[in-house]
């Protein structure tokens, strides 16, 4: 049985490596694509500050870089949070959004956006507060109607309902900001900046880190709260105490870019189907999954052809995860022979 | 059977690496009292589920629970660890009410094996048998290779290692209940309480476990178990309680329980019960459904039209020999 644990842990280690390296390809490349292509020498120069065209150099460091670093963490904490959660609520279908967290940052952003009086740089503040505005409340709801995963997420939906259709009374009154509240619904990193990456990341560290301290119990939590009670875990707390943290990472992220859709989805089941249900391999593969994932849709939807017109990153993710998901799928039952 | 085969010094996986104070009692001291319920209750709503059960549970004993189907003995062993909160009266483990036992401290003196389902998501069994070990690991994110070895300990014990590298959700329902035995057998604790360990075994692995768990109880431990398999249970249980509609019929050592008119009384079932004193084992011999039981008449009855079989509504007897019978 000793072996069993070195295979396990020598198969995470090569996972990882491979998958890192795999980024770090993906983060070069990314750098290289844009409304203006450059060359893998420019972008190692511009880079380590070597690079004699100022102009370059300005693109990379002040545009590109913070961007595609920011679709990398959102992705990364989406892939996490959503292993995260399919656990908590035992529930394949599940993502970081079932609290009904995107529908409560969605209204929180519109009301922003369609209010005269508020800046535009407040925008991530009340998309903030309404995700975890709505996490909280169906969280109380859920505690009303007697706990457990399936309390939970029936009070999410019902919030995240209420949410949507006030979400859409605000579109159709909105006038010019109905426009700014859909395009931030789909989601987009072409504005992000430095400092946004720089808030959203000190933010969201540390309760990302307390996913990945946890993880072992939370395989324990697999058979759900009463099973993990008898093993010695203090399941209740936990369950709390995981997905205040997982909501307040995913809002973190999602407050300056949007709601990204499906990948909090797709990442966890790609990693799954391809290593089991075990969360230490599940929370850091499914990260760096989720992290390729949209930085491939980011380069994807940053359109060289036509740079003014650029496609919201919440279809792309579905348009280039689902096919793949579609293929894991098919191949998962022709070996298990379901 | 299960400990037979096993070389005699082979470590006690159910209490290796070291039975700390507190453990199983040793040999030489009497076996003490574990667990004890006094007029404990339990009612779901204002349905009483468990009326006023007081006995009490000594160490080095199998200790069963039978009854029929809604009788309480899940209820009765969810009361005990915890699962369920009694509304009236106490239970009391190793001398401490349950109540004042943090989660930790409880997971290190009782395991159970309660119902479990599928979780839909793929693990090996072994990685779920690890999960017992929660209580005393001390790695932060792998389980260290000692917990690995009681692992395979356990797996061993029960004759169960080829399940280890299985998918759990691909085993058969008998299989899982082994993984999941194995899994609160791994859990070290003195007090061991399972809800029908047999449910879903074949002959041969209904008799291993069981072995299993007269293994455990020779060697200190105290198991609490649900069991509908009567013979069984005379076979391995020092003693038994039995459940009716959440009240305890007559409790005692097995010989003096199992009777045709226990049968006739709790089971609705008309039985003769004969002793096989050679290796102090009950034939069960049923014959049919006693007096009193389904529309007031003898045997078991249907109507033909109700089912759709036959045109009329004529009745019949599936036994027509009951009416001679009990005539």
């Amino acid at each position: 049985m000793e072996a069993v644990l070195k295979r396990k842990k020598i198969r995470l280690l090569l996972y990882v490596t491979v998958l890192s390296f795999l980024l770090c390809a993906l983060f070069i490349f990314s750098i290289m694509t844009g409304s203006m292509s450059l060359a893998p020498r420019q972008v190692v120069g511009a880079l380590l500050g070597m690079e004699p065209d100022s102009t370059i150099t300005s693109v990379v460091t002040a545009y590109r870089v913070p961007r595609i670093l920011f679709a990398a963490f959102t992705g990364l904490v989406l892939g996490v949070t959503g292993g995260v959660m399919q656990t908590l609520t035992r529930n394949p279908l599940a993502d970081p959004y079932i609290t009904g967290l995107s529908s409560g940052a969605a209204l929180g952003a519109a009301v922003a956006l369609t209010s005269a009086v508020i800046p535009f740089y407040a925008v991530p503040v009340f998309a903030f507060a309404g995700g975890v505005a709505l996490l909280l409340m169906a969280l109380f709801l859920a505690e009303r109607a007697g706990g457990g995963a399936l309390n939970f997420i029936l009070a999410g939906l019902a919030m995240g309902t209420i949410a949507n259709a006030i979400l859409i009374v605000l579109i159709t009154m909105g006038g010019e900001g109905s426009h700014g509240i859909l395009y931030w619904v789909f989601g987009s990193f072409s504005a992000t900046t430095w400092v946004d990456l720089r808030t959203s990341f000190l933010i969201a560290a540390p309760f990302l880190l307390l996913l990945f301290l946890k993880a072992r119990d939370l395989n324990i939590m697999i058979f759900g709260e009463e099973h993990a009670r008898q093993l010695g875990v203090n399941a209740k707390a936990l369950w709390y105490l995981l997905v205040v943290s997982l909501s307040v990472a995913v809002s973190a992220c999602v407050s300056f870019c949007g709601t990204v859709g499906f990948i909090g989805l797709v990442a966890p089941h790609m990693v799954r189907l391809v290593v089991g249900s075990d969360n230490r391999f599940i929370l850091p593969l499914s990260g760096l999954t989720g992290s390729l994932l949209l930085m491939a849709a980011d380069d994807l939807v940053r359109n060289p052809v036509n740079p003014i017109f650029e496609m919201p990153i919440g279809s792309m993710t579905a348009l280039i995860g689902v096919p793949f998901f579609i293929y894991l799928l098919i191949r998962r039952g022709k070996t298990h022979g379901l | 059977m299960a400990s037979s085969r096993r070389p005699a010094s082979a470590p006690d996986p159910a209490s290796a690496p070291d039975p700390g104070p507190g453990a199983a009692a040793e040999p030489g001291q009497g076996p003490k009292v574990t667990v004890s319920l006094r007029e404990m209750c339990m009612k779901f709503r204002s349905k009483s589920a468990l009326d006023g059960l007081t006995l009490d549970v000594k160490s080095g004993e199998i200790f069963g629970v039978v009854g029929p189907n809604g009788s309480g003995k899940t209820t009765l062993l969810r009361c005990i660890c915890r699962a369920l909160i009694p509304t009236a009266g106490s239970v009391t483990v190793l001398g401490r009410d349950i109540g004042d036992y943090s989660n930790k401290e409880f997971a290190g003196v009782i395991s159970a094996l309660l119902p479990q389902w599928p979780s839909g998501f793929s693990m090996k069994a072994y990685e779920i048998i690890l999960m017992g070990c929660r209580n005393r690991s001390g790695g932060i994110w792998w389980d260290s290779p000692a917990e690995y070895h009681s692992v395979y300990e356990v797996l061993n014990l029960l004759h169960a290692e080829d399940l280890a590298e299985r998918d759990f959700e691909t085993l058969s329902s008998g299989e899982q209940r082994k993984v999941l035995l194995a899994k609160s057998l791994v859990q070290q604790t003195d007090i061991v309480l399972l809800d029908e360990p047999v449910a879903f075994l074949d002959l041969k692995h209904k008799l291993e476990v069981m072995e299993v768990l007269k293994y455990l109880a020779d060697r200190g431990k105290t198991v609490i178990t649900s069991l509908h398999e009567l013979d069984l249970a005379s076979k391995y249980c020092h003693n038994i309680i039995v459940l009716k509609g959440g009240r305890v019929v007559t409790a005692g050592k097995p010989r003096e329980v199992i009777t045709t008119d226990l049968l006739r009384e709790v089971y609705e079932v008309e039985a003769e019960v004969r002793w096989d004193d050679t290796c102090n084992y009950p034939i069960i011999i049923p014959k049919l459904p006693a007096n009193g039981s389904g529309n007031g008449k003898d045997g078991i009855k249907f109507t033909g039209s109700s089912y759709g079989y036959g045109k009329t509504s004529e009745r019949r007897d599936l036994c027509p020999n009951a009416k001679a019978r009990a005539g």
